[in-house]
């Protein structure tokens, strides 16, 4: 028996509330418990994001060859290993990347670009969708 | 573990199509003069910038290995041409 159970169930004992009261905190409890089982089974069965695809369809005729359409697809693991080279660049370097960032209104440290971090970033990445349409063409960022 | 093979497709619309299975091993032999002569290059670079050469020789594996699995493809209405690593 939990913990919130045992103590509606004390408190009716006790006659702090009363036996219909009761039934509906413990209905409430139920209901709570069941959609926080659903939402955990729900996160372990999404996958973990395994490619970045990239999908532009361009409005435009090339040579009047029919309207051109780009799709690529990049592994994530390249995108860790590439992460990581920021690691490789010197620290003289590094600073003046971030200062230069800093100039453009990018208030960033390359040093705080942690595998770590990156893995937590992969795995919201799963979510995200960026749509880009325009007359001429129309661009898809997604991960799958 | 580097790519083996690329796949190249080339799909028309009319007429025939081409499939070509290209095994790395021959760009990698090819690129390996390249590579013995880059290297006192990228020690210089370790030296110089303080940063470990194993873990930077490590780095570039990876991504090597990474590449697997990427595909690259351009369609328009005439034909389409696709690259794939595996």
């Amino acid at each position: 028996m939990n913990e919130n159970r045992r103590s509606i169930l004390e408190m009716l004992a006790a006659g702090k509330i009363t036996a219909d009261q009761a039934e509906r905190l413990l209905a409430a409890i139920e209901r709570s418990a069941s959609g926080s089982r659903a939402e955990s089974s729900e996160s372990r069965v999404k996958p973990k994001p395994k490619y970045l695809r990239v999908v532009v369809q361009a409005a435009d005729v090339y040579h009047g060859e029919g309207p051109t359409k780009v799709n690529v697809r990049v592994p994530m693991q390249l995108l860790r290993a590439g992460v990581k080279l920021t690691s490789l660049i010197p620290a003289q370097a590094r600073d003046q990347v971030n200062q230069a960032m800093r100039q453009h209104g990018v208030n960033f440290d390359l040093g705080q670009l942690k595998p770590e971090n990156l893995e937590e970033l992969i795995d919201q990445l799963n979510d995200l969708t960026v749509d880009v349409d325009n007359k001429d063409a129309q661009v898809r960022v997604f991960c799958e | 573990m580097i790519p083996w093979l690329a796949i190249i497709q080339i799909r028309a619309r009319q007429g025939r199509g081409i499939h070509l299975w290209i095994p790395l091993v021959f760009l990698w032999i090819l690129l390996l003069p390249f590579a013995l002569l880059a290297l006192p290059v990228f020690l210089v670079y370790c030296l110089i910038g303080r940063v470990s050469v194993v873990r930077t020789a490590r780095t570039f594996a990876e991504m090597l290995g990474a590449l697997k699995g990427t595909r690259v493809q351009f369609e328009n209405g005439v034909r389409c041409v696709s690259l794939r690593i595996a």
